[in-house]
């Protein structure tokens, strides 16, 4: 393996290493915050399992990171594993996620279904549909389904 | 009441069954729905039913349902259930490879064989077997939590102190919310949202769902039809792949009843540990974790064969295992029955009656899937372009569903975020979310062990049982790490 191949996951695992230090010491910080122990007439309060996971946590952490600088990494090591995708591309399909999740309650899921589905699918190289051909969708299938419910059935969605 | 064997057959029974069996099918397959939320709402539809027709659609559901978890772990590594997360690590790569029929075909075979040995248990040995599972208290139940967590730890791929590492942090997030002995807060910060705690659903949800979604998004030059197979083998099974796998499935059931029988025992642990067996039992043991039809068969037969040894001790002692058994204790209770050491000897038509219900289910089971898989498999076929948003909505759906609650949503998509910045630096998610699971009842059983033994720590070792899980656990680790890379 190339020394600056081996150099990029060596700081790489020091800072996986350092974050789940960092994430011991949040975990340790809550430990400290649990009440709970005075209902107990013994040792093992609600605390005693958390303890235990962090001090785990802390041993594995520090071995990970002694891996990181004294242990030969191997060709085909886990760290920075390539996945292909193009970086705009996800993050734009995570950003849509995140505004679909988050526009579910104020919006609705009819609305917000189709207009998710529409804009996701170019992203996989599917041929973009016109911004008005999705609002339609969204639009009839609104129509549709609330149609469908009150004559069909007497029932009104909210 | 009299029941007769024969009643089994009547077109009522047989009907709720084939309902139990489809809606199984459907839950187990669907992820965001579980085999327990499909039994709570079919439950109260059983009511007005016979005590047959009500057994025969719960317990068809509760088998299909372990059995539909393969079908969306394998065509879309993406578990429908815990119990199928062994099944993805080769069952999907055998769908990239252009063969998920014969995936799906060998996890309904191994299914069906898997449930039969889980029943001939159920049939002869059901009340020695129950004796044996009595003596299993807090400290074997931790014991064995315990060397089924490592298990999964080390065999995810990647090196296994990754594995351990995300095993801990499942471990750690399953604390988050109220202590469940004392009842006081822990980790929430002050926020009343995560009083609740962390719900493992959603977590799974986006860990499976969301990595499987972003990772094909537009790599230059993909076309739009790319595929989850990548080849149109349309290779079935056969003979050669049942002579390769009669072994797994054996080992698959065994493993399956065992652990199934044991009162607060998981079905992900008996998975796993089939698979891990199967794999050192294998002539290829390399294969495995690629596409060996064998790892396949192994935990598929598992997770059938838990089903049947979960009854053992629901018939016997009248004490459920884990929540689906639960449900169905509730179903006895509200069709007059008390299920108990004695339940055997007052109600035996009706025992013999419920055999017969799970043979019947299980062969049910095996020709619906059977029949369904070349449709099936024309899901990995289907184009990216289309499937992943799909997938993703029923993500978003499923989580939603669970309790009603947006912030599951916002769970499951931050968890699938995290894990697919876990892939990228090579720590395996299973494990997470297996930690998440199986941490309340490992952190019940240690704190009640150390409190019968009054905070004795060799308690652990003090226990004959527990001795020799723990035994039988340093020899699979230790075999494992010799195999693989700490």
């Amino acid at each position: 393996m190339s020394s600056p191949k081996r150099r990029a996951i060596r700081i790489a695992e020091s800072v996986v290493a350092s974050c789940l230090m960092m994430l011991g010491a949040i975990y340790a910080y809550g430990i400290f915050q649990i009440r709970g122990r005075e209902f107990t007439s013994n040792e093992i309060g609600p605390s005693a399992f958390p303890w235990l996971l962090v001090t785990l946590l802390v041993i594995l952490g520090t071995t990970l990171l002694a891996r990181a600088w004294f242990a030969t990494p191997r060709n085909g090591a886990g760290v920075l594993a390539e996945n292909g995708t193009a970086p705009g591309k996800t993050l734009m399909a995570v950003l849509l996620l995140i505004a679909y999740a988050g526009s579910l309650e104020p919006v609705g899921f009819l609305w917000t279904t189709p207009l998710f589905l529409g804009l996701v699918s170019p992203l996989y190289g599917a041929r973009p549909l016109p911004l008005i051909a999705i609002a339609g969708m969204a639009i009839g299938f609104t129509v549709a389904l609330h149609s469908i419910l009150w004559f069909g059935f007497g029932v009104l969605l909210p | 009441m009299e029941f007769g064997l024969l009643q089994v057959f009547e077109p009522q029974v047989m009907l709720g069954m084939a309902a139990g069996v489809v809606l199984g099918l459907f839950t187990g397959a669907t992820p965001g729905l579980t085999i327990s939320m499909g039994m709570i709402v079919v439950l109260p539809l059983t009511f007005g039913l016979s005590p047959l027709t009500a057994l025969a659609m719960l317990i068809g559901l509760y088998q299909a349902g372990m059995s539909g978890g393969s079908i969306s772990a394998i065509l879309l590594n993406i578990p429908g259930t815990p119990a199928a997360t062994a099944t993805a690590l080769d069952g999907y790569p055998l769908a990239r490879r252009g063969e998920p029929e014969r995936a799906i075909q060998m996890a309904c075979i191994a299914s069906f064989f898997g449930g039969l040995i889980g029943l001939f248990f159920l049939v002869l040995v059901a009340p020695l077997l129950a004796q044996v599972a009595i003596k299993f208290g807090p400290v074997e139940q931790f014991s064995l939590i315990l060397v089924g967590l490592t298990l999964i730890a080390g065999l995810s791929e990647g090196v296994m102190i990754k594995g351990c590492v995300s095993a801990v942090v499942g471990l750690m997030l399953a604390t988050i919310g109220m202590d469940p002995m004392v009842g006081t807060p822990r980790f929430t910060f002050g926020s009343l949202e995560l009083m609740g705690g962390l719900s493992w659903l959603p977590v799974m949800i986006g860990g499976f769902a969301i990595p499987e979604i972003l990772q094909g998004i537009g790599v230059a030059g993909q076309k739009a039809k790319e595929r989850v197979g990548a080849l149109r083998i349309f290779r079935r099974i056969n003979l050669a792949d049942i002579k390769r796998a009669y072994r797994s499935i054996l080992v698959g059931g065994l493993v399956g009843t065992g652990v199934g029988a044991l009162p607060g025992a998981n079905a992900p642990v008996a998975v796993f540990l089939a698979y891990d067996l199967a794999r050192r039992r294998g002539e290829n043991p390399e294969e495995f974790g690629k596409g060996a039809i064998e790892g396949v068969a192994a935990p598929e037969a598992a997770n059938n064969a838990v089903a049947g040894g979960a009854m053992i001790p629901l018939l016997t002692l009248g004490i459920p295992g884990d929540t689906v058994t639960a449900i169905l204790l509730g179903a006895f209770t509200i069709q007059g029955f008390s299920p108990g050491p004695l339940f055997f000897f007052q109600e035996t038509n009706l025992i013999y009656a419920i055999f017969l219900i799970f043979l019947v289910a299980n062969v049910l089971n095996l020709f619906t899937i059977y029949l369904l898989s070349p449709l099936l498999a024309r899901l990995a076929f289907m184009p990216k372009g289309l499937l992943m948003p799909i997938i993703a909505v029923f993500c978003v759906m499923g989580s939603f569903l669970y309790r009603h609650n947006i912030i599951d949503v916002y769970v499951m998509v931050g968890a699938g975020l995290v894990a697919f910045l876990m892939r990228r630096y090579g720590f395996p998610f299973i494990p997470l979310i297996l930690g998440m699971i199986l941490g309340p009842p490992l952190e019940k059983n240690f704190r009640l062990s150390l409190i019968l033994s009054q905070g004795d720590p060799f308690t652990f070792l003090t226990s004959t049982i527990s001795l020799s899980i723990l035994v039988f656990g340093l020899f699979l680790l230790v075999t494992t790490l010799r195999r693989k890379r700490v």
